[in-house]
């Protein structure tokens, strides 16, 4: 169902997602993207805001309910791979620690 | 709610928390309270990394669980629930100690020189290696100095991240 599917494309983009991309992803017209928007809003699955676009107004779609991390969170990680000091259970010597070493590795490989 | 068990910030918590075979224990996890032991049976993760896994996510507010009494035998049986709706909570708790570490590390690395083995065996600092007539400590080959700015500069920048957020 159209619903459905526009659904998971939604709940798949934490930041939002353009009603205009939704539309060109999903391949249908502006009108059944919009009936299909306001229904899955009026079962309070998504909200939306005003957002322009290229100097055209249009909307970004939000899921309701999803709970995850938000663009802060992207600041655990360094070359995909998760803060060291989480569940770490050595003693703790972030000085000369080996683990958090290789971590800030990865943040320079990340960078250059 | 929804939560996004793909997501690599979410994954990356998790394994860090629970390693992989606790994973599997997540990502297989029936709906409902369910006990330990069916827990087991159904993810086929053997009963003690199970529990561990359940323990650990209680410890950090992943997982709730309830107990019920048998009314005939008297037993007591834990009926669990993994509820990950505040992992956000926890993440932010987690972006605090790895600030908090980071700025350790960036005044260490500010107050020292360090020398490496070319052996891999380790980095240590000018004191160290002064003592040792700059051989590695570990293999006795002779250390390099290792210029540390980019290491200084790359701690700042995420801290300075970190600190705005």
């Amino acid at each position: 169902m159209v619903e459905n599917e526009m659904l998971e494309i939604i709940n798949s983009h934490r930041e939002g997602i353009l009603q205009s991309e939704i539309r060109k992803v999903m391949g249908i017209d502006s009108k059944k993207c919009s009936r299909t928007v306001n229904k899955l809003m009026k079962e309070h699955l998504i909200r939306r805001e005003d957002e322009l676009a290229d100097g055209r107004k249009t909307f970004r779609l939000f899921p309701i309910g999803f709970t995850g991390p938000s663009e802060k969170h992207l600041k655990l990680l360094a070359g995909g791979s998760f803060s060291p000091c989480t569940g770490c259970d050595l003693e703790c010597y972030p000085e000369t620690c080996n683990r958090l070493n290789a971590w800030v590795y990865a943040i320079i490989e990340e960078e250059s | 709610m929804l939560v996004d068990l793909d997501d690599p910030i979410i994954r990356g918590l998790l394994i860090n928390l629970v390693g992989e075979e606790g994973m599997n224990v997540v990502l297989k996890m029936p709906d409902g309270e369910v006990t330990d032991e069916e827990v087991s049976n159904v993810t086929e993760v053997p009963l003690n990394i199970v529990r561990r896994t359940l323990y650990i996510l209680f410890e950090n507010r992943l997982a709730t669980y309830r107990r019920e009494r048998n009314k005939d035998s008297g037993w007591l049986t834990y009926l669990w629930l993994i509820d990950i709706s505040g992992i956000n909570e926890l993440l932010d708790n987690e972006m605090n100690r790895l600030l908090t570490n980071l700025k350790s590390k960036l005044d260490f690395e500010e107050d020292n020189m360090f020398y490496i083995c070319e052996n891999e065996c380790g980095r240590f600092v000018f004191d160290l290696v002064a003592e040792t007539e700059y051989l590695c400590p570990n293999c006795g080959e002779e250390v390099v100095f290792e210029e540390n700015e980019i290491i200084k500069q790359s701690l700042r920048k995420r801290i300075n991240e970190l600190e705005d957020i």
